[in-house]
């Protein structure tokens, strides 16, 4: 049974991403069918630890931190638009964020790599470096074992299941079409646009939006294009409810609005595209959260999840006209971007004018930096 | 080093028992893990606390299990109690026994689960003073606790007027059997399955002399309820019924024992990802096992009520067949009359199977399968998730329990969904137009159960090493 769909613009992808750039797209009047994949799609979305954040983004491309600024000072316009719009609240809180660090060595190597982003963005980035004694001042609960961390005004926090949920919930009610099911197998160009397969449906559009996370690789190899995407792995933990004590927002644990706490995380990248959560990650993050919060030590872990991280050769976003009419947004900090993905990048595909801020995140930056290699 | 064994036994009830005995009689070295205190599952449930003698108050069967839990406890095979698997990765088993973590490893696993309670949500009954007669049944093995109060038992099947009857037997009288049998003729079910019936007749026997005790000691049994609705405040105070002459009335009660048979604990298995089909006419979801009981994951084993519901009586045979093929596999050399047994077992299993054919017909779970859920009825009790909101995650976009889980954090609490997940299952297909098969499950993940930060860290002091046989 195979049903012929029409839509000016089709974006795949059924990820926050997706959604925030179709839902800003159904803002701007667009009609827009969303094509996703089925239930078991390995999902970065639901796996989300939930920063809003901005520190340490922008060390191997300068330009990222600005984005990242930007996407922050408009993010509370985002969370107050989806409460009015749906009735849900996404819970966004931004009193600036930590990075923990355990030792020396790793306290070294952050101190660096923030040096680095300051450096990138010429003094107008606010950010400290802060040893155990400061640390504890901040934020007494931090054990007295914990080397130190780095601090900056600009983090926060969002649920970002909640952010999610609200996405579909907004893009539905401004009358989008949303086709669950197998995900994109062909994608053909034609006089008008490019014709979708999904192998029960086909979906002609005017222009496409390539958002499907680690799918973009698979969907770029269907136009002829090289998207250099990868899975860089990350396990989390979840706790009982526990009561609310931090109001800093730190890197590794996260109070969400419903009353559990996350507890992250690693950085696997020789996983695959495997979600798996295994006894000596969970371990190594038990372990590390005794040393940052040693009263946590009789709180019960719930459920240990593995997500999959969307991580491009210099860790940025790509937003790139990959092909006429077909859009690439892919990035690894979903929630991080969503109002400017929802703002800007809808805009740039509604337009098909890259805006300046925007034009160097294509994919020719990996061209240059591989011939500069060679 | 890890510690390593032949096969490895994940619950210490009929199944896994019987499995354990014959593995070891064929020379193989197997280790048993379980999460109570001894042996006998919950349908043996603390066979060991008392004596022997005691047991009999709770009837033939409890008082036989017994028996066979004791006699196993002394058989000496190894078997740890107080043990939470906690996580399998390949061969190794993790789980947490004295709050402490331990591994070993096995060639062959067998999941022996056993089954839970069917879920039955209606309106009312996440109140406190509500639960399961099969939970409450535990209680009445391990403590000879009765209920404080006015209470009904409600729901379709054997255990329920087994219980009524052990109530009976300990001083406690119920308000009222409400029978939610859908099978308004259980009789005339019995007629089509005369032949079967005729193997069964000691099973067959019991069911009939319960209803003869409850209708002696003048409890009424009001049949033919279609619609339960519990109301309390802070805790259950009334229960409402609906019949299906339309009649409905209200009791005064302090607690619900309800019941509506049960399923097979598939948690492990969906967590080992082995593949499980929905079961149209349980519905529920049911592990895919071959003839020998090899799960989709290969050295996999799940036997007993684990793989769908047979009874106590079937576990043995089961066992045996699995047993017989771990056996094969890990090179024992069987002698002629392992083909004569595995045969055996066979025809007994399928005796089981057609009793329980007719069980199933003769009790049909009337409010589980034929009552419509409202929308205020509570899905998730962990979470507090209605099926209102539920059917507003699936009209957001929801397919699937995966998403339905993101959208409204039903199925994220402290049983991982192991209440509501096939609740969820039918509610998205009914909602979607989908089958329940494409719908599927949810993913489980590890650790199966709760565990502490520090216990996870494996950082607590080392303590005295546990004794490996409890006596």
């Amino acid at each position: 049974m195979n049903t012929s769909h029409k839509a000016e613009i089709a974006v795949i992808g059924g990820g926050t991403v997706a959604l925030s750039v179709a839902t800003g797209l159904m803002r701007l009047g667009r009609q827009v069918v969303v094509i996703d994949e089925g239930d078991g799609a390995s999902r970065a979305s639901r796996g989300n630890f939930g920063l809003v954040w901005v520190q340490g983004k922008g060390d191997m491309l300068p330009l990222y931190t600005p984005w990242a600024m930007g996407a922050v000072e408009i993010w509370p316009d985002l969370a107050e638009w989806l409460q009015d719009f749906t009735g849900i609240d996404v819970a966004l809180e931004q009193p600036g964020g930590l990075f923990l660090c355990r030792s020396e060595e790793d306290l070294a190597l952050r101190a660096k790599k923030m040096a680095t982003v300051a450096q990138n963005v010429r003094g107008a980035y606010s950010y400290s470096m802060l040893d155990n004694k400061a640390l504890r001042e901040l934020v007494p609960q931090i054990g007295p074992d914990v080397a130190g961390g780095s601090y900056s005004p600009y983090d926060g926090q969002a649920d970002p299941l909640r952010l999610f949920h609200a996405l579909h919930r907004a893009f539905g009610k401004l009358g989008g079409s949303y086709l669950p099911g197998a995900g994109v197998k062909a994608i053909t160009a034609t006089a008008r646009g490019y014709r979708l397969e999904t192998g029960c449906d086909s979906i002609e559009a005017e222009r496409i939006v390539l958002a499907a996370g680690l799918g973009n690789a698979d969907l770029g190899r269907m136009l002829g294009v090289d998207i250099p995407v990868k899975p860089v792995r990350g396990q989390i933990l979840v706790t009982e409810r526990v009561p609310k004590v931090f109001d800093l927002v730190m890197e590794q644990a996260r109070h969400t609005p419903d009353g559990t706490m996350l507890i992250g995380g690693s950085w696997e990248e020789d996983s695959g595209h495997d979600t798996a959560t295994s006894q000596e990650v969970t371990r190594r993050i038990a372990s590390d959260a005794l040393a940052f919060f040693p009263f946590l030590k009789r709180v019960n872990v719930l459920r240990s999840w593995g997500a999959l991280r969307i991580i491009s050769p210099d860790a940025s976003p790509i937003y790139d006209e990959v092909a006429p009419d077909a859009f690439l947004v892919t990035c690894h900090s979903g929630v991080s971007l969503a109002a400017v993905h929802l703002e800007t990048v809808a805009d740039w595909v509604d337009k098909g004018e890259i805006p300046a801020q925007m034009a160097d995140f294509g994919l020719r930056r990996f061209h240059r930096a591989k011939a500069a290699a060679s | 080093m890890t510690e390593t064994v032949d096969v490895a036994i994940i619950g210490a009830g009929p199944a896994g028992m019987a499995a354990a005995r014959d593995l070891k009689a064929l020379g193989l070295r197997v280790l048993v893990l379980d999460e109570r205190a001894g042996p006998g599952g919950n349908v043996h449930a603390s066979a060991l606390d008392r004596p022997q003698e005691a047991a009999s108050v709770l009837g033939g069967d409890y008082a036989r299990g017994v028996a066979e839990a004791r006699g196993f406890a002394a058989s000496g095979v190894p078997a740890r109690y107080g043990c939470s698997v906690s996580r399998v990765a390949g061969e190794t088993i993790h789980y947490l026994q004295h709050g402490r973590l331990h591994r070993i490893t096995a060639a062959r696993l067998v999941l022996a689960t056993g089954a839970i309670e069917r879920p039955v949500p209606f309106p009312g009954w996440e109140l406190p003073g509500i639960m399961g007669a099969g939970a409450f049944q535990l209680m009445l093995k391990q403590s000879r606790v009765v209920p404080a109060g006015d209470y009904v038992l409600c729901g379709t099947g054997p255990l329920v007027l087994l219980m009524a009857c052990q109530l009976l037997a300990l001083g406690s009288r119920p308000l009222a059997v409400l029978d939610t049998n859908s099978e308004a003729a259980p009789l005339g079910i019995g007629l089509s399955h005369l032949p079967t019936l005729a193997r069964n007749a000691g099973a067959v026997a019991k069911g009939l002399s319960y209803m003869a005790r409850l209708r002696l000691a003048g409890i009424p049994v009001i049949s033919g309820v279609t619609r339960l609705e519990a109301r309390g405040s802070d805790a259950v105070q009334a229960i409402r019924y609906t019949r299906r002459n339309g009649s409905s009335a209200s009791l005064d009660v302090r607690m619900v024992l309800f019941h509506e048979g049960v399923i097979p604990n598939t948690q492990l298995g969906l967590a080992l990802d082995c593949k499980h089909r929905w079961d149209e006419h349980e519905r529920c979801l049911i592990p895919e096992t071959d003839a020998y009981g090899e799960s989709s994951r290969q050295g996999t084993f799940i036997i007993g009520d684990a793989a769908g519901i047979l009874g106590a009586s079937a576990a043995p045979h089961s066992a045996r067949l699995a047993a017989m093929k771990i056996a094969q596999d890990l090179g024992c050399r069987l002698d002629d009359e392992a083909g004569g047994a595995v045969e055996a077992a066979r025809r007994a299993l399928n005796r089981e199977r057609r009793f329980r054919a007719f069980l199933d017909r003769a009790y049909r779970p009337g409010l589980a399968f034929a009552a419509p859920i409202t929308d205020e009825t509570m899905i998730c009790r962990c979470e507090q998730v209605t099926a209102g909101a539920l059917r507003q995650a699936v009209r957001d976009g929801a397919r699937g329990p995966a998403q339905a889980k993101v959208f409204t954090r039903c199925g994220m609490g402290l049983c991982q969904g192991r209440i509501c997940g096939n609740v969820v299952t039918r509610l998205i297909a009914e909602e979607t137009g989908l089958r329940p098969r494409a719908v599927g499950g949810y993913h489980i993940r590890f650790p199966l159960k709760p565990m502490s930060l520090i216990e996870l860290a494996d950082e607590l002091p080392m303590e005295e090493p546990v004794d490996e046989h409890i006596a």
